[in-house]
């Protein structure tokens, strides 16, 4: 079954993400191996990371927009919102875990700033990927 | 087991002219992938899209939709 336009857009924000954010994090584990992170680098490489993922996200979903404008320009119907708020309900979890163990290490493991921060932004991909993921597994077993 | 609902839509489809399923999605204003996943029982449509579609056939909801206890 051909993919319709709204699941090719999730697994072009999906790879993105985790092309651009692997990236990013992959690069910066050694600084945060060695607790040396450096707020200036991280600044730079997360403008890097957003410039890439806003450039990975749009020009594809642009070109299948334009061959299928009609899908495109469409509502959602009924079968692809339970995909969506599926993949939010999963989303979600992983957020509110990531946002509890952030708070463990904010609060008792004397973690500084910036690594916070980072951690906040792991768990904000993470949720993202899962929801993402989510969406895209139930297209493809096509509940 | 889960019980389900199965329906007519293919069989329909056919006898309306060979309807095809982007059509009837055109018509009814869900996608085609949609129509499929209903077709092949894999998805079971609202209330709402279900008298659609039904309407599209001239149908009454009952002759195209029927509710099936696998247990059966």
């Amino acid at each position: 079954m051909p993919m319709s336009f709204r699941e090719k857009t999730a697994w072009i924000s999906m790879l993105s993400m985790l092309l651009v954010y692997g990236w990013y994090f992959i690069g910066q584990l050694p600084t945060f191996l060695a607790r040396t992170t450096v707020v200036p680098e991280i600044t730079s490489r997360l403008g890097v990371t957003i410039f890439a993922l806003v450039f990975l996200q749009i020009i594809p979903i642009i070109v299948f927009s334009a061959g299928s404008p009609k899908e495109a320009q469409a509502r959602p119907d009924e079968r692809e919102l339970m995909f969506e708020f599926k993949g939010f309900r999963s989303g979600f979890v992983v957020l509110v875990l990531g946002a509890l163990l952030c708070c463990v290490g904010g609060l008792w493991l004397d973690i500084s700033r910036p690594i916070l921060a980072q951690a906040i932004l792991f768990a904000v991909v993470l949720a993202e990927v899962s929801k993402l993921g989510t969406q895209i597994f139930h297209y493809r077993i096509g509940l | 087991m889960m019980p389900t609902i199965v329906n007519r839509i293919r069989k329909l489809r056919f006898e309306h002219n060979e309807m095809t399923q982007a059509e009837l999605a055109a018509k009814v204003g869900i996608t085609r992938q949609t129509v499929h996943a209903i077709e092949q029982n894999k998805y079971a449509p609202s209330l709402e899209t279900a008298f659609k579609i039904a309407s599209v056939f001239s149908e009454e909801i009952g002759a195209v939709f029927s509710y099936q206890d696998k247990l059966q």
